[in-house]
């Protein structure tokens, strides 16, 4: 009988809500929560061997340390196959099951994911998990668990999916390697000419699908408060908070009241994909306070947001910048901030 | 949002509304080579233009280039 390992979060596994997203990694024997749901309808094909429950904040604190000890549990537990989620649209959860995914590959076992379409965790997982669709939240449970629980049944057992299986999963852009009679470069050649003549021609590889942002309205800038913020990994000497120099798992915010300038004794850029030297000289060529300051006591901007906020861009996936820009936001509402200054290299 | 960016291609691959170009990758709001109070001006610039962008209705992807 198939070993399945199954990962869900403070939430599901009945340990609270956002209060409790600091949950440490924890594991208990047999089923937790939506898990007797999915034992219900594994039957004889397989036995959730033990939960694994993790805060969804712990999860992004130290992924690598989370997918570490996922996967000594997946040794403990023998585990065949890993099932995770559904994470609906909670985004840090569903980041967090891309991160289960990301250590039952590193263990050499197979892992089925659940959550809905447009979760950013979708982009993190690894490219041959199946990726269930699942509802928006759990009022869509017992269906997603129904389908999910048929996937895993094939994955467990080795069986390629039947066409009404992978209507279940969400279709992903992955790209294989093949064999060709003709060289790259014939084939850009030839793809090239029947284009300039007008004909049709097929693309090998689709270009990368970012959704359109709608543009926010106008704001009049000298009643606005405005909040600078970077990708560009300008921190306090030291960097207090660890602020990764690539593959960011968080945003970062420094308070600069009472600040005119960001002096070069105080911060430092601790970006990994750019050499920082003119900006550590004089920060203010990241994130330009000093200009601010001064277009503030002029009245050109009507007030300043207290704090600034960082992160990193460099190679961090969009997917997860984009669960940042959402968490941002938040803030931004809850700060009466109107307009933004996003500055990059 | 107008987003202060080096290498505008890339803001506009991801459908940023308001870009506004900057200076170099590694001083996107300055120039190592000036005098700083050219550099100063430079700042006002494109943080000016890029308060303007705030200030402006756009569509689709939209630059604003700073003099």
């Amino acid at each position: 009988m198939t070993r399945v390992m199954h990962y869900i979060n403070q939430f599901f596994g009945g340990i609270g809500g956002e209060d409790k997203a600091e949950y440490p990694l924890t594991v208990t024997a047999g089923t937790l929560g939506p898990g007797r749901l999915l034992a219900g309808k594994l039957g004889d094909a397989g036995t959730i061997v033990a939960t694994i429950v993790c805060g969804d904040n712990t999860a992004q604190y130290s992924p690598e340390h989370i997918k570490q000890e996922i996967v000594a549990l997946l040794e403990q537990y023998e585990a065949d196959i890993l099932v995770a989620g559904p994470a609906f649209s909670s985004g840090r959860y569903g980041l967090a099951c891309a991160e289960a995914a990301e250590a039952a590959q590193i263990y050499g076992i197979q892992s089925v994911v659940g959550m809905h379409p447009e979760n950013p965790g979708i982009d993190l997982c690894p490219a041959d998990v199946m990726i269930v669709k699942a509802g928006e939240s759990a009022v869509d449970m017992a269906a997603s668990m129904e389908h999910l629980c048929r996937v895993l049944v094939r994955q467990a057992a080795g069986e390629p999916l039947g066409s009404e299986e992978l209507a279940y999963c969400i279709k992903r852009d992955i790209r294989c390697n093949t064999a060709s009679r003709k060289k790259g470069a014939t084939r850009a050649v030839d793809m090239l000419l029947t284009k300039i003549g007008g004909g049709k021609f097929e693309s090998e590889q689709l270009p990368p699908h970012f959704s359109r942002i709608e543009p926010a309205p106008p704001i009049e800038v000298p009643l606005s408060k405005i909040a600078l913020v970077s990708t560009g990994g300008l921190v306090p000497k030291g960097n207090p908070d660890r602020l990764e120099a690539s593959s960011a798992t968080k945003w970062v915010s420094y308070s600069i009241a009472g600040r005119a300038s960001l002096t070069p004794e105080d911060f430092e850029c601790i970006h990994g994909g750019i050499d920082v030297t003119h900006i550590n000289a004089y920060p203010n060529r990241l994130i330009p306070l000093d200009i601010c300051s001064e277009f503030r006591a002029k009245g050109l901007i009507g007030a300043l947001d207290d704090e600034y906020y960082v992160t990193v861009g460099n190679l961090t996936p969009v997917a997860r910048a984009e669960q940042f820009a959402i968490e941002l936001t938040a803030r931004f509402r809850e700060k009466e901030v109107h307009g933004v200054l996003l500055t990059s290299s | 949002m107008a987003m202060i960016s080096a290498i505008p291609p890339v803001p506009e691959m991801m459908g940023v509304p308001r870009i506004v170009p900057g200076s170099s990758i590694t001083c996107v709001l300055g120039n190592p080579d000036f005098p700083v109070s050219q550099e100063q001006a430079l700042r006002r610039r494109i943080v000016s233009k890029a308060l303007e962008a705030l200030e402006t209705r756009v569509v689709d992807t939209t630059y604003f280039q700073a003099a």
